[in-house]
């Protein structure tokens, strides 16, 4: 057995080898976007025998070691951590650590635990080619391009060997982004959609992820972002059984685009959207991520908050003003029998008026026929 | 001045016949629209076409031509830019209209506007062009100044603009109007202004547009609006009531032929106004020599009027006919006898 062992490792590592230089080579020629259907490491499969020998120095929880930057960083591997992650079946600890084939290992190169981080990330992209991809449209890519060595990489979310699958736990994806966003995890587990989560894991509040996206995150402060937040709101208001599940309205968005505001909207919406709205989207009243239920006395848009909310735009607003808004009710003869009468009146008068008209028209040319 | 005196004998002809000579019917016509009139239709054609341009894009914003016209004419904010100056214009071609007609009847207390307002006779006329519509009856009512069609006409757009008006400066100013008045006011004018615009735009491009063009009456096209004038036929045929008064009133006057005996300049045109906004022109081809000419005034019209009409005439018809025309209306009357008298034998 002891014998055997180095032999088995030596083979698979051959194998990692081959097949690894074959997809890197299918990487440059371009064929790049197939490669995370079929993971190119092994067979796909681990052999705990393989990583024996790793383990033999970083099976030492007190092993570490210390960096240019002064830091210590640990460099032991839980081995059952690692064997209940995603990659805990499949991949040998060779398959990702390429550079640490050989030992003694090559000299590290880097700076700090940081840089080793940046350095090392674009490893995943070897099989999960289409998300470092859609990374790099990503505002946190921006970012990293512009210098902030902050910058997530996929480790920062994901972790390197305790990595989950986040999408089964949505309370998870919160937090993970809370670990940078936390002032707006803050305001977001105040929100009527936060607590939900927080409290009930409830399946149907959004999650960060919901509305921003996943690895392709966009600027939320373009114009194009605020306009699409009207579609962003409404894929689930919009939602009639979805919304009947809590006794809530899902004609928000036709009576929003109904009245002055969404009127103008609407018009934006069908010109260039980056063109930076200046009236008044879902969240300028409702609030961003700190959106409250209508019935939480800190909402903005119950009745004692909405002047308040009016002044935002309209700083001269009189305590009759936010009457001009019917709180996207559809008028009626008890909401705004005003607005329903007026409605009512031309209902019937442009029918008549017009057919009436239509009417004597005709009979005029009719008579005149017949005279003829 | 000359001009005028047969103008003068004409008009005194008319009262004795019952209607005019046919060949005198052909060219006469009758101005029905005085200058600021005229001006202020134009001034709400464009306004109403600009506002209508402006305006449909917004109230249907899901039309492709809607979305078009939309980016052609610079988006939403120009468009509404656009919207808005062109209701000041509106605005005030109806501020104009207003003060036009309070002065007309308040200082120069002429009635004529007054006769848009509707009576029971406009029922029982809309009630008999139904039944001549059916063939129930066999004459057709006999129309005023303004027939029953043309005073809904005039009131729907004059309640139209009311509306428009009113709930466009509402939503102009939303802030300063739930100041005093409550919000939903503003929502309902938001109802109204959409709504109100779609009826307008119906009805000026469906029955306006019938009635005052497309009619096989008159078809293809009414230049009456913009020249003021309406063939005298055609008058007597829509409006033969005040057609009888305007004849009555000796103000029809009876354009002649083109004489081919005698050279000059092309017959010269004199209004003569009743009540300030009804006036005949009169084509003066055959004008005697100044020599026997006479001096034409109104009986009953201003002088101001007939003054500026005559001088019109007289200009026209050269320049030597202003001395030899006696100054004195009443030697005009006396004067006028002959003339008259060699018309009816001509008739």
């Amino acid at each position: 057995m002891v014998r055997i062992g180095p032999l088995i490792f030596l083979g698979g590592l051959a194998a990692a080898m081959v097949l690894l230089v074959a997809t890197g080579r299918l990487a440059t020629m371009g064929h790049a976007a197939m490669p995370a259907a079929d993971p190119p490491l092994a067979s796909g499969s681990r052999t705990a025998a393989a990583d024996r020998d790793c383990l033999t120095c970083h099976g030492d929880p007190t092993l570490s070691m210390t960096l240019g930057s002064g830091e210590t960083i640990s460099l032991y591997v839980d081995r059952d951590v690692y064997g209940r992650s995603v990659h805990g079946d499949k991949l040998n600890c060779n398959d990702c650590h390429v550079r640490n084939q050989t030992y003694p290992h090559s000299p590290l190169e880097v700076y700090s635990a940081r840089d080793f981080a940046r350095a090392e990330y674009e490893l995943c992209k070897r099989c999960h080619f289409e998300n470092y991809t859609r990374t790099l449209d990503s505002v946190h890519y921006e970012q990293m391009a512009a210098g902030n060595s902050a910058a997530p990489v996929c480790t920062d979310c994901h972790t390197a060997h305790e990595v989950k699958r986040l999408e089964e736990s949505r309370t998870q994806i919160a937090k993970t982004c809370a670990e940078c966003h936390g002032q707006i995890y803050g305001e977001y587990v105040e929100s009527v959609h936060g607590s939900a989560l927080e409290a009930e894991d409830n399946p149907d509040v959004p999650v960060c992820i919901t509305c921003h996206g996943v690895h392709d995150i966009h600027s939320a402060t373009t114009a194009s972002f605020r306009l699409g937040s009207l579609d962003l709101c409404s894929e689930c208001h919009t939602n009639k059984e979805l919304m009947d599940r809590y006794g809530i309205s899902s004609n928000v968005l036709k009576t929003y685009l109904d009245d002055f505001h969404g009127k103008t909207a609407g018009f934006y919406q069908k010109q260039s959207s980056e063109l930076w709205v200046q009236t008044p989207v879902c969240i300028d009243c409702h609030g961003v991520h700190d959106i409250r239920a209508v019935d939480d006395p800190n909402s903005r848009v119950i009745k004692e908050n909405l002047l308040t909310t009016c002044r935002q735009c309209h700083p001269d607003a009189s305590t009759n003003f936010p009457s001009a808004w019917l709180s996207h009710y559809e008028p009626s003869l008890k909401k705004a029998p005003l607005v329903y009468l007026v409605r009512e009146y031309y209902r019937f008068l442009i029918p008549v008026m017009i057919g009436g008209l239509l009417m004597h028209i005709t009979l005029d040319l009719w008579r005149l026929a017949r005279n003829r | 001045m000359c001009a005028m005196t047969e103008a003068a004998s004409r008009k005194v002809s008319a009262l004795e016949r019952p209607g005019l000579p046919e060949e005198a019917m052909q060219d006469a016509y009758v101005v029905r629209f005085d200058a600021h009139q005229r001006v202020q239709h134009i001034l709400m054609i464009g306004s109403f076409l600009v506002l209508a341009l402006t305006g449909l894009p917004q109230k249907f914003p899901a039309l492709e031509v809607c979305q078009w016209l939309m980016d052609a004419m610079g988006g939403i904010q120009t468009v509404r830019f656009i919207h808005r100056i062109a209701a000041g214009v509106m605005i005030f071609d109806g501020i104009y209209h207003i003060s036009y007609v309070a002065y007309t009847v308040l200082v120069l207390r002429r009635t004529g506007p007054l006769r848009m307002i509707p009576s029971l006779k406009d029922v029982r006329d809309a009630v008999q062009m139904t039944q001549y519509f059916l063939g129930l009856s066999v004459q057709k009512p006999k129309f005023g100044r303004f027939s029953y069609l043309e005073k809904f006409d005039y009131w729907a757009v004059f309640w139209g603009m009311a509306i428009m008006g009113g709930s466009g400066l509402i939503l102009l100013f939303p802030t300063a109007v739930t100041r005093v008045l409550p919000g939903q006011l503003v929502i309902a004018a938001l109802r109204a202004h959409s709504d109100e615009a779609l009826l307008a735009v119906t009805w000026i491009f469906v029955v306006h547009l019938f009635y005052a063009h497309l009619t096989p009456r008159i078809f293809p096209f009414n230049p009456a609006i913009f020249t003021g004038r309406i063939p005298a036929p055609r008058y007597q045929e829509e409006h033969p009531l005040e057609y009888e008064e305007l004849l009555a009133a000796g103000l029809i006057a009876v354009p002649q032929p083109m004489a081919a005996s005698r050279p000059g300049p092309r017959p010269a045109v004199a209004l003569v106004r009743s009540e300030g906004e009804v006036g005949l022109p009169l084509s003066d081809e055959d004008a005697d020599p100044p020599s026997d000419s006479e001096e034409g005034s109104r009986s009953e019209g201003d002088g101001s009027s007939a003054a500026s009409a005559g001088a019109t005439a007289g200009s026209a018809d050269g320049a030597h006919s202003e001395e030899s025309c006696p100054e004195s209306p009443a030697a005009d009357a006396r004067q006028a006898e002959p003339r008259q008298k060699r018309r009816g034998e001509a008739a």
